[in-house]
């Protein structure tokens, strides 16, 4: 089991997170909060590379800092920003990264060439990474994080630069992978994690907003998100949160306590949860 | 550390271009630098190639027999001009005052108060060493004889500081480069969050050292090579390097503190760059490793070595002459005095052995530095 406790991390004397409070235990957690909101910073310290300003970070009660390369070894990490040696393929890059998990080279041979396999990169295994697309490297990112098989898999915005199929084929791979360990991953698409997640972080001025199960999120605007079509006009207490064409033409969601002339009622969604959390702005 | 490792970051850093490139540059300056000379000064080669070759017949001792001998040879200009050079020379260093010659480099050098004094017990302690010399009769070596002057100072001065500082730089800029690698190629994250994680520096610094050091020494080979190629010295190298043809000025006769042939010598020195290169090295690496960037681990570094450089000669103008004698206490200062370590050393040094104890202080406070920058970089954060 993974815990934050109470973590704070400043940046100078800007707070990025402050008293976080969490804790993970098998399944998906999706970190989902607008651009700013903290989710790299906090994704970061799980993976030791930025160092709490307070507060401490615990596996099975014992402080990952103090663990050291032994915690390392349990997580598979995805930076935000995957970075790659440009002569590198993909085969010699996953065979680099073995070496730096300390694994053994027979075993990290099969898994490198299954795990590109999975990605569906087998074709292009043994060619520069130079001439790759983005989606590629995110892909081969992806790979390299579950090379040892961890026990903790940290994605940072996994998705980004995923076309449609590949993003339903990550979305089906890491709801498979969850069933032994923890995955947490951050995004801005509620699309990638609506279906797959257990919980749903959400980070708000810089503060934990919630940790729930999505249904439970939603349930909290039940009965008060709306449809009506485009041009109607709200009441002050209405808020409008997302357009859409529907059937009858421009429809307008709108949040509101009291069911405006000609709404009608829809279910709430993870999209409208978000959309209704940080309405103004908010990070 | 691991092997394995170490083995990877070799191979990513000489997939860069920069590194065989700048090695195969070091390696053209030195055929350059050595093809050069040996151009210009072709009649000083063929003097040199038949000094070594009648040293065979005549011996290496000059003296009455050596002159007999020369005179015996059949009659050409090279045997005219070797017979004059070495006609009725003397041991120079039996009754040779070191005192003096330290008294006098005080006095031209203009050295005053305590440090003066420091020279002075030195001279006095360096007087054993050349009552060593001159039972040895070394000062009688012919060695190059009359092409001696010419030759020595280019091979121990020239191409030596050339090879040496080639060595030494190369060094820094593999060190430098292996610590800011992974923030170039933007890979430190994904890096820096393995098992090995930020102690990946440690394989990073073995393997450019090991890449330093097999360069440093196949710019020595390679120059040495082409230079014994190119002067035919045969028995010279085997004759002293102190002999009294090779004379410097404002250094007078090359004494040094323990008898060397040339080729011992020649190997003293460049095993002494060896360890500079190590030295050198790892200040680079703790450089790039504190500063966090490449560049400005550069930058810094040749700020602190440029300062260091300037401050030394500038105390010496000044007349701060105990700030004069503590430079030479830094590896920079060392490096600057090659051709000339093991000897007297002038008024650059205070003890015999000065470069073993400057280089072994160096290379353990390199060390240090090193696993000093380690520790705080493993407690920095990655942005
Ligand atoms: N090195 C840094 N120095 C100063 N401020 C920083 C630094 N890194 C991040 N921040 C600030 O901390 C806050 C959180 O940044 P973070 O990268 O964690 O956000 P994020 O939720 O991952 O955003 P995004 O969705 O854009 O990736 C931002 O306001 C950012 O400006
Ligand atoms: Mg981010």
């Amino acid at each position: 089991m993974l815990s934050v406790e109470n973590v704070t991390k400043k940046y100078g004397s800007f707070t990025a997170l402050e008293d976080i409070s969490l804790t993970f235990e098998r399944g998906v957690y999706g970190l989902l909060a607008p651009n700013g909101a903290g989710k790299t910073t906090l994704i970061k310290m799980l993976v030791t590379l930025l160092f709490p300003t307070g507060g401490v970070i615990r596996w099975d009660g014992r402080d990952i800092l103090s663990m050291g390369g032994d915690w390392r070894g349990m997580v598979g990490y995805l930076p935000q920003q995957f970075g790659y040696y440009k002569s590198c393929s993909p085969r010699s890059f996953m065979a680099y990264m073995a070496a730096l998990q300390c694994m053994d080279r027979k075993t990290a041979r099969p898994r490198i060439d299954q795990l590109l396999d999975l990605v569906g990169l087998s074709d292009v295994r043994d060619r520069k990474m130079r001439a790759f697309s983005g989606g590629m490297l995110q892909r081969v990112g992806i790979a390299q994080a579950m090379l040892t098989d961890p026990a903790v898999l940290i994605l940072d915005e996994p998705t980004a630069g995923l076309d449609p199929k590949e993003r339903v084929r990550f979305r089906n791979l890491i709801h498979s992978l969850a069933s032994d360990r923890i995955v947490i991953l951050s995004t801005h698409i509620v699309s990638d994690i609506e279906t797959i997640a257990d919980r749903i972080v959400l980070l708000r001025d810089h503060k934990l907003y919630a940790c729930d199960s999505p249904a439970s999120i939603c349930r909290q605007l039940a009965g008060k998100i709306y449809a009506v079509p485009a041009g109607t006009s709200l009441g002050p207490g209405d808020l409008p949160l997302s357009e859409y064409q529907g059937e009858a033409g421009a429809m307008v969601r709108v949040f509101s306590e009291a069911p405006p002339a000609g709404a009608a009622a829809v279910t709430p969604g993870l999209e409208d949860a978000f959309l209704y959390i940080y309405r103004d702005g908010q990070t | 550390m691991s092997g394995a490792l170490i083995k990877w970051e070799l191979k990513k850093l000489w997939s860069l271009p920069m590194v065989p490139i700048f090695l195969a540059l070091c390696l053209g300056l030195d055929l350059f630098a050595a093809g050069i000379t040996w151009y210009e000064q072709r009649d000083a080669a063929e003097a040199a190639a038949y000094i070594a070759d009648v040293t065979g017949q005549v011996g290496r001792r000059m003296g009455p027999e050596l002159d007999a001998a020369l005179a015996a040879l059949p009659e050409r200009p090279l045997r005219d001009a070797l017979a004059a050079s070495v006609a009725g020379k003397k041991d120079v260093y039996e009754g040779y005052d070191a005192a003096w010659t330290g008294e006098d480099l005080i006095r031209s050098f203009g050295v005053t108060g305590p440090a003066a004094d420091l020279i002075r017990a030195k001279f006095e302690k360096f007087q054993a060493s050349v009552d060593a010399l001159a039972a040895l009769d070394v000062s009688l070596d012919m060695a190059a004889a009359y092409v001696t002057s010419e030759l020595y100072p280019h091979l121990l001065m020239t191409l030596c500081r050339l090879v040496t500082g080639e060595g030494l730089l190369f060094a820094m800029l593999l060190a430098l480069y292996a610590a800011g690698s992974e923030r170039v190629s933007r890979t430190e994250q994904t890096v820096y969050a393995t098992r090995r994680g930020r102690a990946v520096q440690k394989s990073k610094w073995a393997a450019s050292l090991l890449s330093a050091l097999g360069s440093y020494m196949l710019l020595c080979l390679v120059t040495v090579g082409v230079f014994a190629c190119l002067w035919r010295l045969g028995p010279i190298w085997g004759e002293s390097v102190s002999t009294q043809f090779y004379v410097l000025p404002f250094f007078g006769y090359f004494l040094t503190w323990r008898p060397f042939t040339l080729a011992g010598y020649l190997a003293a020195e460049l095993a002494l760059g060896l360890g500079l290169v190590v030295v050198f090295h790892s200040l680079a690496a703790a450089a790039g490793l504190l500063a966090g960037d490449m560049y400005r681990g550069f930058l810094a570094l040749f700020v602190l070595m440029a300062v260091s450089v300037a401050g030394t000669s500038m105390a010496g103008n000044a007349g701060l002459w105990g700030l004069y004698l503590a430079g030479f206490f830094l590896p920079t200062m060392l490096w600057m005095d090659v051709g000339t370590w093991f000897t007297h050393g002038q008024i650059d040094t205070l003890f015999r052995d000065q470069e073993l104890v400057v280089l072994g202080l160096w290379l353990v406070l390199a060390g240090l530095l090193f696993l000093a920058a380690c520790r705080r970089f493993a407690r920095k954060d990655v942005v």
